[in-house]
């Protein structure tokens, strides 16, 4: 039902039912928020979005109020105002003031807030000392004393993730957001997707920064640093410069990394390649009518740690794959071993990647000396600006440049796999070009791209239907394998990514202005990819005649991980 | 799911997290405090995360996750034994057993908490030892109260 609402003297037509807050943000009224969390159930927490509404004694928080038509609303009255500042001034009298050194630093939300309030000093004093910081895990370090108990970083684990990592422990004034027993994240059901740093309006979440390791080994005259880049770092690093997403920025980056001291910067795109065309040898091989549950896409390291945590039931249908970027940090290991004459071991695989994940799979985090497979330190996209800035690159005044050599050559459909649909829409490529007599569902391909959850496609393989689907998010995850058992659907291969949207969302990535830019990153992807592929795909990829890769090598095994459950 | 909680979780439905309070207030009675492992057991058979149960365990004061001693010394802090002197006592339980809250005594004997309101106000100060209530206290009555718990 249309009602007309009166805000700050101005007339506005909204449909009954809508939260004020969002009546507001639709007709351009800025309120500041801090709990708010988009596409979730408002809680109401900090009240930093109060507003006025006339007849009622008390201000009212505009994200979890719906509109009357008989509200006179004010937005920015001295009353809302003085409220507003009075609230931020008490979290900052509880919040840690190490500002200067916090690895969050402009994008801080409350200092954005201080800022906009015109919050100038320190009104209250100062309540807590410091806390202990949880550094259990080996991809997401939590501090205590930064925490403005939102509740977002709750709500995303428990209500996207279905993770439940976090909750608020005790009560009242001594209420802390903690995991099970107090033990760290490291043994409760976390998953490393790192969401919860995403949403965080402060920098009580940030990642385990590899940072000075890489810096060390940048400066190591004996080691041999090789830079290996996700597609999903490749398209957003620019954001942070200014630049558009996509291909544009993606050659810049090659040579920016190369001025600081990477020798060779290649991308993982022929490995995901390579990767899929092993699993389209395994799909055609598998007898179909025998298994009944989908195969599992393993190259995503949060799903595989969900499923190896809290559904061990499933590990054996997790394809027994390494992931991509294990493939090419041992390749790139033994080709520029090779070529330089240093040994294998002083090559080192610095994996540039959007994932915070990534982090528990690098020699660095297991702290073993022989890497074997995998790379040796992990960098977020937000390390990797850093790392830029630390070594004064002025991109700007940068060449594209490209690694033009064996790996270096622009992978064909590989940069599909950091968004959501990605990975089958590569494999249907590959099934494509590659298997006789295959037959694709070409209407419904093209359903596979786009911002949706759950995406479904067909294809005839060898006279028999193959069925894939592309899920984002762990509870859609969940709810998917529900639907499976009770519509008794047959899904052959399920794509399933922990971070909603894919990596290119991942946690791993700038912590503000997601919404604003994963259209603009998915587009990215796909123009980058139209530019270098078409949408063919090769017929064959075999590796350089003087390396080898045995099928054994590219195996992965999948264990049970205790945790505190 | 570890054996050693089957027979207490038997008796209440499971996947039914109502139920929650009733659990952890029986695994207390029976143990003196919520084992660890049992958070694990709880959170498999009524279906919710660990993390949830330590939530709602954490919430109210009346839980704990440690062993205390044999005589658990639970001082009220609210307001009304406030007023009646409840400061005292605590000065004093800290002079007998040398022990701060969330301590036990070397020769495992008592444990010392601060609670909240203990709901019985016209009574104060008020102390429970074991679940067992102390009215109007005084610093002569709790050192007879403590000597005669020593010479058990």
């Amino acid at each position: 039902m249309m009602i007309e609402i009166d805000v700050n003297g101005r007339k506005i037509k909204t449909q009954k039912g809508e939260l004020i807050l969002d009546v507001l943000k639709d007709n351009g009224i800025h309120v500041p928020t801090l709990c708010n969390l988009e596409g979730f159930k408002p809680s109401g927490a900090c009240r930093i979005c109060v507003v006025e509404v006339e007849g009622r004694s008390d201000l009212v928080p505009s994200c979890s109020y719906f509109v009357e038509e008989w509200m006179k609303i004010r937005t920015h009255s001295a009353r809302v105002i003085k409220a507003r500042k009075t609230i931020l001034e008490l979290l900052l009298s509880n919040h840690d003031d190490g500002c200067l050194s916090c690895d969050r630093g402009r994008w801080c939300k409350l200092h954005e807030l201080s800022f906009e309030l015109n919050v100038t000093e320190r009104k209250y004093g100062r309540l807590t000392g410091r806390k202990k910081i949880d550094n259990t895990s080996q991809s997401i370090i939590r501090d205590p004393a930064k925490c403005i108990l939102c509740s977002r970083c709750v709500r995303v684990c428990e209500e996207m993730q279905y993770v439940a990592a976090l909750d608020f422990l005790k009560r009242g004034s001594r209420t802390e957001v903690g995991t099970v027993l107090d033990k760290g994240l490291n043994y409760s059901s976390c998953i490393s997707c790192g969401q919860c740093i995403q949403v965080c309006p402060t920098g009580a979440l940030r990642e385990k920064s590899h940072l000075d390791q890489v810096g060390a080994l940048l400066q190591d005259k004996a080691k041999v640093p090789v830079a290996l880049i996700d597609p999903a770092v490749f398209v957003t690093l620019g954001e942070f410069f200014g630049y558009k997403a996509g291909p544009e920025f993606s050659s810049i980056l090659i040579n920016a990394l190369k001025r600081i001291g990477f020798q060779r910067v290649y991308g993982t795109g022929w490995g995901m390649e390579f990767q899929a065309g092993k699993l389209v040898e395994m799909l055609t091989e598998r007898n179909q009518e025998e298994n009944n549950s989908p195969l599992i896409l393993s190259e995503c390291p949060s799903v595989v740690k969900y499923i190896s945590q809290s559904r061990p039931g499933l590990l054996p249908s997790l394809v027994p794959l390494k992931p991509a970027s294990q493939i090419m940090a041992h390749l790139l290991r033994e080709m520029t071993s090779k070529q330089t004459g240093k040994e294998v071991s002083d090559i080192s695989i610095v994996y540039l990647t959007s994932c915070t994940a990534a982090k528990n799979d690098t020699s660095a985090a297991l702290k073993i000396k022989e890497s074997g497979f995998l790379p040796d330190f992990s960098l977020t996209t937000r390390e990797a600006y850093r790392l830029i800035r630390l070594y004064g690159i002025d991109v700007e005044s940068l060449n594209p440049e490209f690694q033009e050599d064996f790996f270096g050559v622009g992978a064909k459909s590989g940069h599909l796999s950091a968004i959501s649909g990605g990975n089958v829409e590569m494999l249907t490529r590959i099934i494509q070009t590659r298997v006789p007599n295959a037959k694709l569902n070409g209407e419904k391909a093209g359903k596979l791209r786009g911002i949706k959850d759950v995406k479904e496609t067909t294809c005839e393989l060898n006279g028999k239907k193959l069925t894939m689907a592309s899920i984002s998010s762990i509870a859609q995850f969940e709810s998917y394998l529900k639907e499976i058992r009770n519509k008794q659907k047959k899904i052959d291969l399920l794509e399933v990514m922990a971070c909603q949207h894919g990596c290119i969302n991942g946690g791993g990535q700038p912590c503000r202005g997601a919404e604003r830019n994963l259209r603009n990153r998915t587009k990215g992807i796909l123009e980058w990819d139209e530019r270098y592929s078409g949408i063919q795909t090769r017929d064959h990829l075999d590796l350089p005649s003087e390396m080898n890769l045995s099928d054994a090598d590219c195996k992965a095994v999948f264990s049970p991980r205790q945790i505190t459950k | 799911m570890s054996t050693e909680f089957v027979d207490l979780l038997k008796k209440y439905p499971a996947g039914r997290r109502e139920n929650l309070i009733p659990i952890l207030q029986e695994l207390q009675d029976q143990h003196g405090y919520i084992p660890e492992p049992a958070v694990s057991a709880i959170a498999e058979y009524l279906e919710i995360p660990a993390v949830k149960i330590y939530s709602v365990a954490t919430f109210y004061n009346e839980f704990r996750f440690n062993a205390g001693g044999k005589y658990h010394f639970q001082v009220c802090q609210g307001i009304g034994c406030q007023v009646d002197g409840s400061e005292r006592i605590r000065s004093e339980l800290h002079r007998l057993l040398e022990i701060e809250p969330g301590e036990i005594t070397a020769d495992g004997w008592f444990s010392l908490e601060w609670v909240p309101c203990l709901g019985v106000c016209q009574e104060a100060p008020v102390l429970s030892v074991n679940g067992e209530l102390y009215a109007k206290m005084t610093p002569v009555r709790l050192k007879e109260l403590v000597d005669k718990f020593r010479n058990r």
